[in-house]
């Protein structure tokens, strides 16, 4: 993959509504790119994967997305 | 509960109805962990009228009031008043260059908030010259900073915050890539807290960054943006 679609990849996961992620980050590899960062919702991993399928069918996409966990802090921070 | 005023804060929560319920949990132990919950900009994915409903759902409704300000994804769909409609009739109270006052306790918790917008840091940002799109990009940062300082300024409170959703200092943005700082934050949201007596400053939209920094004037700010303090919400004890 070159810098040119690393840059439509990093476009495309802002502009297209149905990702509409800033927060993802694009390594380029050998043979494609791996997004790596973190989403909403388990669903949203998927659809970027998807959407990404789409727009470069050649290339190889790996996720390394996680979904940002929501559990109840235990700690207070005194300020 | 303690006697300080225990403040919750998340940003970047991005919610659509996929969303909806993940944070309800959390959010049901408020009341035990908290005194006002804020939300740090980027409610919502694309700023329409349905994912308002979703964040008013999600949102709206706990033991404690909840105070908000919009992000730059929250504008995206050019339905700002209508989002802040659903959200107010939801119960949320949403600032811009505007402030509320809550009564913790018998201490008054001051709230001053706007979105922010970006420029850059003091000497490395841009600047109101050349190009009629650069020049309001800048004015717009200024009169946004201005409007939070006289919001900061004009509220009669014990302890005061300052919400927003662009960082007003670089620390807090370390992790992001370096060549985009001038799209987080400017130092004119620094020089707007700095102007009043504020006991700590919230902002999220830097996903990478990192939790925690300083104004130049010492203010404590604490970036919340939901990917950074990965829970629910973060809770910060101030005592006046």
């Amino acid at each position: 993959m070159n810098e040119y679609t690393e840059g439509e990849v990093q476009q495309l996961l802002t502009e297209d509504p149905r990702t509409a992620e800033q927060g993802i980050r694009v390594v380029r590899t050998d043979d494609g790119v791996v997004l790596v960062g973190e989403v909403e919702s388990p669903e949203r991993c998927a659809q970027i994967e998807s959407v990404l399928h789409e727009a470069f069918p050649g290339l190889k996409v790996r996720c390394d997305l996680g979904v940002t966990r929501v559990g109840v802090p235990q700690e207070v921070e005194q300020i | 509960m303690s006697s300080g005023v225990r403040v919750a804060a998340v940003g970047d929560v991005h919610v659509d109805r996929d969303v909806v319920g993940r944070y309800r949990p959390a959010l049901e132990e408020l009341g035990d962990k908290a005194d006002v919950l804020l939300l740090a900009g980027d409610l919502t994915r694309h700023g329409t009228a349905d994912e308002a409903h979703c964040v008013a759902e999600e949102f709206g409704n706990l033991a404690v009031p909840v105070v908000a300000v919009l992000g730059n994804h929250d504008y995206h769909s050019d339905e700002v008043h209508l989002v802040t409609k659903i959200l107010e009739d939801g119960g949320i109270t949403v600032l811009e260059q505007s402030s509320t006052v809550l009564d913790v306790r018998g201490t008054r918790l001051g709230i001053a908030g706007a979105k922010g917008f970006g420029g850059g840091f003091a000497g490395k940002c841009a600047s109101e010259f050349g190009e009629p799109e650069t020049k309001a990009f800048i004015h717009h940062t200024r009169d946004v900073s201005n409007g939070l300082a006289a919001a900061l300024q004009a509220v009669e409170c014990d302890v005061r915050v300052a919400l927003m959703h662009y960082s007003p200092v670089p620390d807090t943005l370390v992790g992001e890539p370096l060549e985009i700082y001038p799209f987080l934050g400017s130092y004119l949201l620094a020089q707007a807290v700095d102007s009043a007596p504020t006991a700590l400053a919230v902002h999220g939209h830097a996903h990478a960054g990192t939790e925690r920094g300083a104004t130049p004037g010492g203010v404590k700010v604490r970036n919340v943006a939901h990917p950074v303090i990965k829970q629910a919400y973060n809770v910060y004890e101030l005592t006046p």
